[in-house]
């Protein structure tokens, strides 16, 4: 079997024996984790298939990105799914929310590398939770204020800055 | 004393500044409403590229679903109760977000315009003091005008009919839109509508179509007549719920009609409600009040009618008049939420183009 060659170990959690994986970030930092913690990753997930010793190399990712990738995955993966409307999903469920905005809490340059990191590790919830975050930060700024958020050069001539400016004439601010 | 900062310095020296990929921003500018992303577009190049493109306009179509509302003005006049002057239509969302504004045309704004039908995307103006009637392509800005002045037979008769209505239905083969446009003398000893039909290659939709068929109140007593657009052929005029509704206290007024879940429904306003009658079974020609909304706002003050049906079963109520309002009617509570007001409110229709296509002031 192909994806036993890339489950390092094995080890207790929640009463039950699980598989874990090894993940390795791009500064050569290693993490056991969980396989179905790790398994949000979709590009992790095919690299559990394909098979491979020594650990999965994330060469994209840092160690300090990673971690936060992870404690994202591990609080995801833990959460089961009970049945829906009863109180305990909905504990469960704001419990979750909690989690996500707590881990939010973090400068642009983090938010940025998580976005990076989400998208190259392909853990869709993540991926979400970080862009809306982000969105959320640029809604109802001015196309100057977004420029220097981003450390974008304006490179449109004044007459197409004008032409702009006219067709946005429009729009509610 | 600090030296001058470096254009050419590394790029995440800027504090503060964020440095992602372009797909990672485009996940990014995906979550933002359409009234940011128009605004963005001015940013710089890539940017303006990437919010116009097909490929990030349709998949943030398939991100923002909701149902949006289009409402109509009159863009030139200058009152408290219209307080956007200069705005033709507003496109908003049901929490009452005006998302985009549609602006008064050059040539409305010579001759004063306003709107008098909305359907779908398309929206019929009138334009200055001897009404010539324009249809405005909201989807996509283009407007065409409506012929002027009567079809040669009906010339005579000029000066005693009004346009009631018009109502469009694009014909797939051609792309053209067919037209048919009736007109009203509302004589009290004897009132008669005039019908033209005609094609336009332009664009537009107004009052009740379904399949291809326009279904209307004519006349003709207790009965919806109907046209079907695409053979040009009168159909057999539905037997209406409507003599059973009429009463000393109605008014041919009172009646209106609507489409509501994929259902033919009349609107039956009276003094303390608005009820809903369905069509449920065409073939047999069976009409159920399925609604007795309650209202109390003053009949000659408001014109009320469903818009649309939400998925949880609350109706979206439009009220036309000098202090035009949208709301929500929850029927299994019985209770009203306020969406909108809009001030002085022609017509109402619902929104199905893309708020990224549309252009902030029509063009030809």
């Amino acid at each position: 079997m192909a994806a036993a060659d890339s489950c390092d170990g094995i080890s207790t959690s929640g009463g039950g024996w699980e598989k874990t994986v090894t993940l390795v970030s791009s500064d050569d930092a290693r993490f056991e984790v969980r396989e179905a913690a790790a398994s949000l990753s979709q590009t992790v997930r095919r690299m559990i298939r394909a098979g491979g010793d020594g650990g999965i190399p994330l060469p994209k990712v840092d160690a300090r990105t990673l971690s936060t990738v992870l404690e994202y995955c591990n609080k995801h993966a833990a959460v089961p799914a009970p049945a829906p409307e009863s109180s305990s999903a909905e504990a469960a469920a704001v419990d979750l929310e909690w989690f996500d905005k707590e881990l939010m809490h973090v400068d642009l340059a983090t938010l940025c590398s998580l976005i990076r990191a989400a998208d190259y590790l392909e853990v869709a919830g993540l991926l979400d939770l970080t862009c809306k975050t982000v969105a959320d930060m640029i809604k109802s700024k001015t196309a100057e204020e977004i420029r220097q958020m981003f450390g974008i050069q304006n490179d449109f001539t004044p007459e197409e800055e004008e032409q702009l400016s006219r067709e946005n004439a429009g729009v509610f601010e | 004393m600090a030296p001058p900062p470096n254009p050419h310095s590394a790029p995440d020296a800027g504090a503060g500044v964020l440095r992602l990929p372009l797909d990672a921003m485009y996940e990014i500018l995906l979550r933002l409403p359409a009234r940011d992303l128009c605004l963005f577009r001015a940013v710089c190049r890539r940017w303006r590229s990437l919010l116009s493109g097909p490929h990030f306009i349709t998949a943030h179509a398939a991100r923002h679903p909701g149902p949006l509302v289009v409402t109509g003005y009159d863009a030139s006049r200058y009152h408290s109760d219209y307080p956007n002057r200069g705005v033709l239509c507003d496109i908003m969302d049901l929490s009452g977000h005006v998302l985009k504004r549609v602006g008064m045309t050059q040539e409305g704004q010579l001759a004063g315009e306003w709107v008098m039908y909305i359907q779908l995307d398309l929206i019929c103006t009138g334009r200055g003091f001897k009404a010539s009637y324009e249809l405005l392509n909201s989807a996509t800005g283009s407007v065409c005008a409506l012929p002027k002045g009567l079809a040669k037979e009906h010339a005579s008769h000029e000066q005693h009919y009004y346009l009631t209505f018009i109502a469009f239905r694009k014909v797939a083969s051609t792309g053209e839109y067919k037209v048919l446009r009736v007109l009203d003398n509302p004589s009290d000893y004897a009132p008669l509508q005039l019908y033209e039909v005609f094609t336009l290659d332009g664009s537009s939709n107004s009052r009740v179509v379904v399949g291809g068929v326009v279904y209307f109140l004519s006349y003709v007593p207790d009965c919806v007549t109907s046209f079907d657009l695409e053979t040009e052929d009168w159909r057999q005029a539905l037997r209406g719920p409507l003599s059973g509704l009429m009463d000393n206290n109605s008014y041919w007024f009172d009646l209106s009609m609507a489409t509501l879940s994929g259902c033919l429904v009349v609107v039956h306003r009276k003094c303390a409600s608005v009820d809903l009658w369905f069509l449920v079974d065409f073939q047999r020609g069976l009409w159920v009040k399925q609604h007795s909304i309650p209202t109390s706002v003053p009949r000659a003050k408001y014109q009320v009618g469903p818009l649309l049906v939400l998925d949880d079963g609350r109706i979206v109520l439009i009220y036309l008049g000098d202090k035009g309002l949208i709301r929500t009617y929850n029927p299994r509570t019985n209770t009203f939420t306020g969406i909108a007001e809009m001030g002085c409110c022609f017509a109402v229709g619902l929104y199905t183009g893309n708020l990224l296509c549309l252009p902030s002031s029509a063009s030809k």
